[in-house]
């Protein structure tokens, strides 16, 4: 607990005097602020007791200096310095324009330390003009921008230019791809049937080691974790609010306005001092409609809107890369617009993060769905989601087998993810490259039992369309980690080998082969033909009887068994029409499979908003809520 | 082709009938061949012993003017030994002689009195014995010795044509084998009848003139196809005299014929007495009723009985699923029981060992694919033979096929194969012939598949509205999908290695039967090659052209290639001349898998441009 500083009591009695405040309101965020370690101005603004404009104009009146407006009048670029840009946010100051010789300093936080920091700077005669917050970090996005961007896009790619996506098929890959298919070429010209017969017993072996595989991680993954998550939960409650650390949250959004207020009241509702919250709207700078719905919504000064400013690719990942420069937290975590976290999750990330090894950089919640029983695919999709997060994934942890990382409600360390020049913009599944990434370079990712919620797909279309987007990333995830697999297996070991070729390499290769063997078997059921005899000698007639029939019977029943956890037993019957699904990710298997030769960095971008639940959830979160308030 | 068959026709009909001679002093010589009672290979007895019963039918002793036994032998022996021939008729010792150690052969002849005819027959029996050493401690059955008598020798008979008056007295008389001699058109009952005829003697040729015969061996009968006008059945003499059916419905009066040649010759062809079995439920098959040899054996070694089982036996919608076989075995005091055994055209089913005081019984499930057109049952019962002990000479035990043994019958499966068919075509069929001069091909083709009893029709183009037929054209039955078409260009049969089998001109040049359904009805479709009616028929013949398998090509009567498209997945039928993917790709395979690879090199080096250029993009930024 720390006293507040000078500035901060006479800026609280300025206020009160001015009747800008009330003194109940100065007493409590004198409290809070004390409580917290935060500037007071923080606290008032935090909690919405004063607009922003009205409390930087007073300030200015009270430091007989005058008020800017930075988005009006912009600082001049060449006083910027970009080494200087994270003192710049963390001071709220930056030099605006030279006048008379000499720089006057536009700052969100006048007084003493400001004043000493100023002249410091730029020499004792700097002059000083307040402004906003938000001027400031506006003003700081459009003089970096372009050298943000470039850093969004390029940093991993030439810092670690082996772990990343911009190079779809690297020169020897795309030999032994070659070499394979000659290889086939001439197997298949010169002893036919033994090629396929070969090409048919691989496949078929690869389904069984599969099944295999997931079996054993399904049994691993179903150990209970009650020890732990009972742990984590005492361990949250227990912390105090001045212990709580800042929690970067980013948000990215494209082309999405109708969701925000989900998140925004979600984020609300989190038991974490908002204070403590440096919340980043990420969004792109020519999204204008959506820029001006979250400017609209009445956020509160915590809600910090980033505009990425148009590149190549325009993806998710290259968004959060230039939201990253501006954050200030030692936590991260990024959430989806639409997303319900758990109230308590970000204390039980803190606590398991303070609980977990030092290598653990990553903590991974749990998602599912708020609108699980609209209709078919929303309940499909629910079993598909449970079964991943409540059985695989821990399954994958017990094992220490590399997991990758879901697509929200992933909290990193800031410092491990700055040094792993966080995500691959060229990966339309960054989170699961990251996570396979974190793990080569020997960190570790853990789970806990805390869930967001989320919409789920209601539209077959649209569930294509997103499928299609992760399959490819799988690819990419694949393609990229596998340029080096020996130093991929000594860094992951035999069984993170064996689980990183079943998971992302078979998540791929079932999803395309899948329909082929359906073919077969229904030309076969319909036709009775003979034809295909020769392709089934009897060993590998029973294999794939096996695969057929105790293979699928096995997804289907794990499928049953994966809503258990939480209790939702009317999905269980749904799990027998689990077969249309597969026959959906084929699909989308297959337009991953062209996306990725065609357009490899196109991000296939889900249409969200369109289930019904949703509309209502925008409704009960947009009640009475003000305009944003600058 | 149609034309070739109307010429065909046209030039027979044009020649005149051949002039029939008398026989000499109005006598008939008709010989009643070991073949024709069913000894179709004559006897052998190999060893020093051996014994046979001839039954020959007389039916008419008042017709024969004089019986002679001709029965052509063969006889040798490695060693030294003593051996003899004694030939009993009607009981009575006629003839013995010594059969030497050096090869013989020769004819025996042996006059024969009518008063030797008992019961419409004469009992011939024969003794064979011999020895090569009074010393028991040699077994005397390695002497190497043996004694033939061949199929062709039989009991001769001389018959006044005179006193062949009434149909029975002919066709108790009357040689089995026939010349079926058809009208110039016959009508489509005369094609039926021709056609049933036929179907109850293999060695039956169906012509349009009968053969010219000189002197007074009367070899083939003459059953002529008369006119609507005539009875059912009467006797006409040209010559030789002459079976004429006729009458509205000559078909039924063919299948009374052969009904009646059963009773006069079925119930003594091979020595056995007819059990008389009442009661017979349908699902079963009894040994005595297929004429099966069920005689007592003396059983040293071995003993076995062979059963035929012709397709044509088996009831409208019903297959022989099973072997219920009772064999008496009498009591050797031996240690070591005997084994009865069965095997089923060539593949041994079950065996058993004879339990002692009790007769054998043997319950065998016959296995799928096991049934032909025409199958044989062998019985054997195998004894150890006691010998070496130097006290006693090898003894024969007596052992008898009971007539209880059956075959068990079951419900019909679906027709797969042209064996099949007989058992649906005893419900009655209908064949579908383009004119007359087909009758004969279509006859032997139709041999194993139809009987004497089967009811049969006759149609001269157009499908029957209902019910199973055969289709004898060019063209394909209506509303059918045969496996083998003429309407695709050429057709050609290759193996799996892309082998031909057989070319165009050979699929077009020989006779092709298929097996098809069209809805619920069986069609089997012939398809007659250049020769269909021009070829000679293989007289006596009894192996049937169609047998195993769905599709078959025949020339001369003789199958070339039988398969089943069912079953069989070494046989590709190809259409040259018309585009089919499968055989495009099998054809163009490696032009294919190359042009795929080059469209892939491409690729490939496309995308190593791309990497490359990507790569120096980024260096120069």
């Amino acid at each position: 607990m720390s006293e507040l500083t000078a500035s901060d009591s006479w800026t609280g009695d300025h206020l009160v005097e001015y009747g800008l405040i009330t003194l109940a309101q100065l007493d409590e965020a004198t409290r809070l602020a004390e409580a917290w370690g935060e500037s007071l101005s923080d606290v008032l603004l935090a909690r919405s007791w004063i607009r922003p404009s009205t409390y930087y104009r007073s300030l200015a009146e009270r430091f007989g200096t005058e008020y800017v407006s930075l988005r009006r009048e912009a600082p001049d670029p060449a006083l910027l310095d970009r080494a200087q840009a994270e003192e710049y946010i963390r001071r709220l100051t930056i030099p605006w324009r030279m006048r008379d010789g000499h720089v006057v300093v536009a700052t969100a936080n006048p007084g003493p330390e400001t004043i000493l920091y100023a002249r410091s700077q730029w020499g004792r005669h700097a002059g000083l003009v307040v402004t906003s917050k938000f001027d400031i970090q506006w003003a700081l996005q459009d003089v970096f921008s372009a050298e943000y961007s470039k850093r969004a896009v390029l940093e991993l790619a030439e810092r670690d230019p082996i772990l990343s996506a911009q190079t779809v098929f690297t020169p020897g890959q795309a030999l032994i791809a070659w070499a394979l298919v000659t290889l086939t070429a001439l197997g298949l010209a010169i002893a036919p049937i033994a090629t396929l017969i070969a090409i048919n017993a691989v496949m078929s072996v690869f389904y069984v080691g599969n099944f295999i595989f997931k079996g054993v991680l399904i049994w691993a993954g179903g150990a209970q974790q009650y020890r732990r998550s009972r742990e984590i939960e005492a361990a949250a409650r227990m912390l105090r609010d001045e212990d709580l650390p800042v929690f970067t949250v980013l948000v990215p959004m494209f082309r999405e306005p109708d969701v925000l207020p989900i998140l925004a009241n979600a984020l609300r509702n989190l038991d974490y001092p908002t204070s403590r919250l440096d919340i980043k709207i990420v969004l792109e700078a020519g999204d204008t409609e959506t820029i001006d719905a979250a400017m609209n919504l009445g956020l509160e000064a915590i809600f910090e809107i980033i505009r990425v400013p148009p590149s190549q690719p325009q993806t998710k990942p290259k968004a959060c890369n230039y939201a990253l420069r501006f954050a200030r937290g030692e936590y991260l975590v990024i959430f989806d617009a639409e997303d319900k976290p758990e109230p308590d999750q970000l204390r039980k990330v803190v606590a398991a993060f303070r609980r977990a090894p030092d290598n653990v950089a990553c903590i991974q919640c749990r998602l599912n769905y708020y609108n699980r029983d609209e209709n078919w695919l929303t309940r499909l999709f629910t079993l598909d989601y449970s079964l991943w997060f409540d059985l695989m994934l821990p399954g994958l942890e017990r094992l220490g087998i590399p997991i990758p990382l879901g697509g929200t409600s992933n909290h990193f360390k800031m410092n491990v993810l700055r040094e792993l020049h966080a995500w691959d913009p060229f990966n339309v599944t960054e989170d699961a490259d990251l996570g396979i990434r974190m793990t080569q370079k020997g960190y570790g990712v853990m789970l806990i039992d805390s869930t967001t919620f989320e919409e789920a797909n209601v539209s077959q279309p649209n569930w294509v369309r997103q499928r299609s987007r992760w399959i490819k990333g799988y690819m990419q995830t694949f393609l990229v980690h596998m340029r080096r697999p020996i130093h991929l297996s000594r860094t992951i070991g035999a069984l993170g080998m064996l689980g990183f070729v079943f998971f992302i390499g078979g998540t791929v290769l079932f999803g395309l082969l899948n329909p082929v063997f359906w073919i077969m078997f229904e030309f076969f059921t319909v036709t009775h033909t003979a034809g295909l005899d020769y392709l089934f000698p009897s060993v590998l007639l029973y294999i794939s009887l096996f695969n057929l029939l105790a293979g699928n019977g096995l997804f289907i029943f794990v499928m049953m068994l994966a809503p258990f956890r939480r209790n939702w037993l009317e999905l269980v019957p749904f799990s027998l029409t689990v077969i249309w699904y597969w026959a959906l990710m084929s699909i989308a298997a297959w337009k991953a499979a062209w996306q990725l030769l065609a357009k490899p960095f196109y991000w296939e971008k889900t249409t969200h908003g369109l289930s019904k639940q949703t509309a209502s959830e925008v409704a009960a979160a947009t009640q009475g809520r003000p305009g944003f308030v600058v | 082709m149609v034309i070739a068959v109307a010429l065909a026709a046209l030039s027979v009909a044009l020649v005149p009938p051949a002039p029939r001679a008398a026989p000499t002093g109005g006598v008939l010589r008709r010989t009643i061949t070991l073949a024709d009672i069913g000894f179709a290979d004559g006897t052998q007895m190999p060893g020093m012993w051996g014994t046979r019963d001839y039954f020959f039918p007389v039916p008419n002793p008042s017709s024969i003017r004089s019986l002679q036994l001709i029965l052509p032998y063969s006889s040798a022996a490695a060693v030294s030994s003593r051996r003899t021939l004694l030939i009993s008729v009607a009981g009575e010792p006629v003839y013995t002689r010594a059969l030497g150690m050096a090869f013989q052969a020769g004819r025996i002849q042996i006059p024969i009195p009518s008063a030797a005819v008992e019961n419409g027959f004469v009992h011939v029996h024969l003794d064979y014995n011999g020895a090569i050493t009074d010393n028991r401690c040699i077994d005397q059955r390695i002497s190497g010795a043996f004694l033939s008598l061949d199929a062709t020798g039989g009991l001769a008979e001389s018959i006044a044509a005179s006193s062949l008056r009434t149909v029975s007295a002919l066709l108790a008389a009357m040689p089995r084998q026939a010349d079926i001699v058809i009208p110039r058109s016959p009508n489509e009952a005369q094609a039926a009848a021709a056609l049933t005829v036929a179907a109850g003697d293999p060695a039956a040729r169906i012509v349009r003139t009968p053969a010219s015969v000189v002197g007074s061996d009367w070899r083939r009968a003459e059953i002529r196809i008369g006119e609507p006008r005539d009875p059912a059945l009467s006797i006409r003499s040209n010559g030789f005299p002459e079976l004429v059916i006729g009458g509205a419905d000559p078909a039924a009066a063919a299948r009374l014929l052969d009904a009646r040649w059963s009773a006069i010759l079925g119930a003594k062809k091979v020595a056995s007495v007819e059990q008389q079995v009442s009661g017979r439920p349908a699902d079963a098959l009894y040994f005595s009723e297929l004429s099966g040899d069920t005689s007592i054996l003396r059983v040293v070694d071995r003993g076995e009985w062979n059963v035929a089982l012709p397709a044509t036996a088996i009831p409208t919608g019903r297959r022989a699923s099973g072997l219920s076989l009772d064999v008496a075995v009498a009591e050797d005091g031996a240690a070591i029981p005997p084994v009865v055994s069965v095997t089923m055209n060539g593949l041994l089913l079950g065996s058993t060992e004879v339990a002692h005081d009790t007769r054998v019984h043997l319950d065998e499930e016959l296995p799928s694919g096991i049934f032909v057109a025409r199958n044989t049952v062998t019985v054997a019962v195998t004894r150890q033979v006691a010998q070496g002990n130097c006290l006693f000479s090898p003894q024969g035990y007596d052992a008898q096929l009971l007539p209880s043994s059956h075959f068990t019958l079951d419900r019909a499966g679906a027709v797969t194969d042209f064996d099949l068919l007989a058992p649906q075509f005893a419900g009655g069929v209908s064949v579908v012939v383009p004119g007359a001069p087909q009758l004969a091909e279509t006859s032997a083709l139709l041999q194993g598949l139809i009987d004497g009893e089967t009811p049969l029709s006759v149609r001269y183009g157009g499908a029957p509205p209902n019910g199973d037929y055969v289709w004898v054209s060019d063209t394909e039955p209506p509303g059918s999908n045969p496996p083998i078409r003429f309407d695709r260009g050429t057709v050609r049969l290759t193996n799996r290695r892309g082998v031909t089998l057989l070319d165009a001109d050979a699929v077009t040049s020989q006779t092709l039967a298929q097996l098809l359904a069209t809805g619920n009805r069986l069609v089997l479709w012939i398809r007659p090659g250049t020769d269909f009616d021009t070829s000679p028929k293989v007289t006596g013949d009894l192996t049937p052209a169609l047998d195993r398998g769905d599709v078959a090509f025949v020339e001369r009567g003789r199958t070339t290639l039988a398969f089943s498209t069912v079953r069989d997945r070494l046989i590709d039928i190809q259409y040259p001349e018309r585009f089919n993917l499968v055989t495009f790709f099998v054809r163009y395979r490696l032009w294919l898998i190359a042009l795929g690879w080059l469209i892939v090199t491409i690729a490939f080096l496309q995308l190593l441009r791309g990497i490359y250029r990507a790569r120096r993009k980024s260096d120069s930024t």
